[in-house]
């Protein structure tokens, strides 16, 4: 069942009078149960498109559009769409301890969030949550101060506050980024079995594409604000076919690998991006028509698009990657 | 052949509020191990485990409680106070590349400060210098003038390796050196890394959480643990066969 649907998000910025676009036609969806991968270089526009999704942003300085919003398959209006945060799509952030009140009781701001809601404190329900991310000792966290906890400790807790309000679709921002390396695997897993028991829908944003293929269903490779490349795990795994997203899964370090390969070049401004297709500086298979227009998000396989020259139309079956 | 030795370094960090001492905190317990020429040794263990406490020290930024770094037989904490020359061998990048250059330092001041500080050579050979180096960590000229806020997290690792290895030295400590770049920037680092090691026959000590990279980039592994050596030896033999059981879980932490 499709939760949440978004047809061509378009963002922008608008800074002295001029424009720059940030973010243009994507595409996403996310289906009950699943877990949605969004993979990408910083500044590849994964956060700001999960925060677009309630408006989470400046208006007066970020314009976002959509061409169709859907939930559960019913359209959305536009103006309605700021009243989804924490209703239906909650947020967990990249460091667990800034996004927590240190003023505060870890109790004092679960109460925060009902009284926000317009809804009636019930400290069962908040110890029921506090148990599911695993943390059992409830009423002596609800006591404590953020300064109190472990990291691991504060983003369970902070998964705890996105899920008491009972969200549908959760936006796990680089959830793991803070945390010690033995400390991530159980977060993960915690991500996991949550949407198992819950049915939750999760968007996974991270960099580390070894945390999105252990983790996710389905995957959307973010560059320069645009989709390059998403499918289902396995064949984005295998057989990922847009030269940026083989690049970057050969970038991944292996156990006892030998040597590492690099993708040459730095990612795209986004204030004065490349012409035509924006990884083409980058990319070793460059022709003349990746620098004159842009190519478009076309479906090779079912659920598998490539926004690539190389495929598609049969216009150039001569040097396609290996 | 041995170029730095470490023997049963102790660090206790003790944690004050105003009037009185609230506890300490045992960051580095009977630490030794050795360092040979040309080699790339990598430490490992996660956040609290002693390990950049471990490259201040050998950096000599911070003094140890107890025990000695032997750099080529002379101790250097016995050296510090009188001589700099030791400490010009000895170099040290670290790991946020966002925090460490001094935002108000064009590219070129960071690179030829340590050449004036250690007064290497004479101020009108400086800016030759300052371009030959960049030019052998990837980074043009057209660099020179610009400030850190201008450049992106690669490119300012760039300048911190340039900074390191003007001074020639013979042991690099990297203190997680990639751990806050992208993945495909990080790949770079690490391959000019090795490239500089393969030219200038330098020693490594590669202070990291991630052990894929420890895999690649090393022969052999020390793993610490609150503050503690619980494993040493090769790589390949401690990925296959872990003994100490937190270098397990460390294993198993890591995916793919």
């Amino acid at each position: 069942m499709e939760v949440l649907a978004v047809r061509n998000m378009r963002i922008s910025l608008r800074k002295r009078r001029k424009s720059v676009e940030l973010l243009s036609g994507v595409d996403l969806k996310i289906n009950t149960g699943e877990i949605v991968g969004i993979a990408g270089e910083s500044g590849s526009g994964k956060t700001i498109t999960t925060l677009s999704l309630t408006k989470l942003l400046p208006e007066d300085v970020i314009e976002v559009k959509f061409d169709d919003y859907r939930i559960n398959g019913v359209k959305t209006e536009e103006v309605q769409i700021p009243y989804l945060r924490g209703r239906f799509i909650s947020y967990v952030f990249q460091d667990p301890l800034p996004s927590l009140d240190p003023m505060f009781t870890i109790g004092y701001q679960f109460k925060e969030i009902y009284t926000s809601l317009d809804k009636e404190y019930k400290e069962e329900e908040v110890i029921s949550v506090l148990d599911k991310v695993g943390l059992k000792e409830a009423n002596r966290i609800l006591k404590s101060y953020p300064h109190q906890l472990s990291g691991g400790m504060a983003q369970r807790v902070a998964i705890a506050l996105a899920l008491v309000t009972g969200c549908r679709v959760l936006v796990a921002d680089e959830p793991t980024t803070a945390l010690d390396a033995s400390l991530k695997k159980s977060i993960l897993d915690l991500l996991d079995t949550l949407r198992r028991e819950n049915t939750l829908s999760i968007f996974f944003i991270s960099h580390d594409l070894n945390q999105i293929f252990y983790l996710c269903d389905y995957i959307y490779i973010f560059y320069a604000g645009r989709i390059l490349e998403c499918g289902p795990k396995n064949v984005l795994k295998d057989k990922a076919l847009h030269p940026y997203t083989r690049a970057l899964l050969n970038c991944v370090p292996r156990k006892g690998g030998r040597g590492f390969s690099q993708i040459p070049g730095r990612p795209p401004d986004i204030k004065s991006p490349p012409s035509g297709c924006k990884f083409h500086p980058r990319c070793e298979y460059a022709k003349s028509i990746c620098q004159e227009r842009e190519p478009d998000l076309i479906e090779v396989k079912k659920a598998h698009f490539v926004r690539c020259h190389l495929f598609g139309n049969g216009n150039s079956k001569s040097r396609k990657p290996q | 052949m041995e170029i730095l030795k470490v023997e049963n370094l102790n660090k206790v960090y003790i944690l004050k509020s105003a009037f009185k001492v609230k506890g300490k905190v045992e960051a580095l317990r009977e630490v030794s191990f050795s360092l040979n020429e040309n080699e790339v040794l990598s430490i490992i263990g996660e956040s609290g485990s002693g390990k950049s406490t471990l490259a201040y020290i050998i950096a000599g930024l911070i003094n140890p409680d107890r025990g000695k770094v032997i750099f080529k037989g002379e101790d250097l904490f016995s050296l510090y106070r009188t001589t700099r020359k030791i400490r010009q061998k000895i170099q040290i990048i670290f790991q946020d590349p966002y925090n460490t250059l001094n935002p108000r330092y064009t590219v070129y001041h960071t690179i030829a400060e340590p050449l004036l500080v250690h007064r290497i050579c004479p101020r009108r050979d400086v800016k030759e210098k300052v371009i030959h180096v960049m030019e052998s960590v990837g980074l043009q000229s057209d660099y020179l003038n610009k400030y850190p806020h201008q450049l992106s997290g690669g490119e300012r690792q760039r300048v911190a390796i340039a900074r390191a290895i003007i001074l020639k030295p013979q042991v690099l400590i990297c203190d997680e050196p990639t751990s806050n770049l992208d993945l495909s920037i990080q790949a770079q680092i690490l391959n000019l890394l090795l490239k500089i090691k393969k030219q200038r026959g330098l020693s490594i000590l590669f202070i990291t959480h991630d052990i894929n990279i420890a895999s690649i980039i090393s022969q052999r592994v020390i793993v610490l643990y609150k503050g503690r050596i619980v494993e040493e030896g090769n790589v390949d033999e401690i990925l296959s066969n872990p003994r100490n059981s937190y270098t397990k879980t460390l294993l198993s932490a890591s995916f793919l």
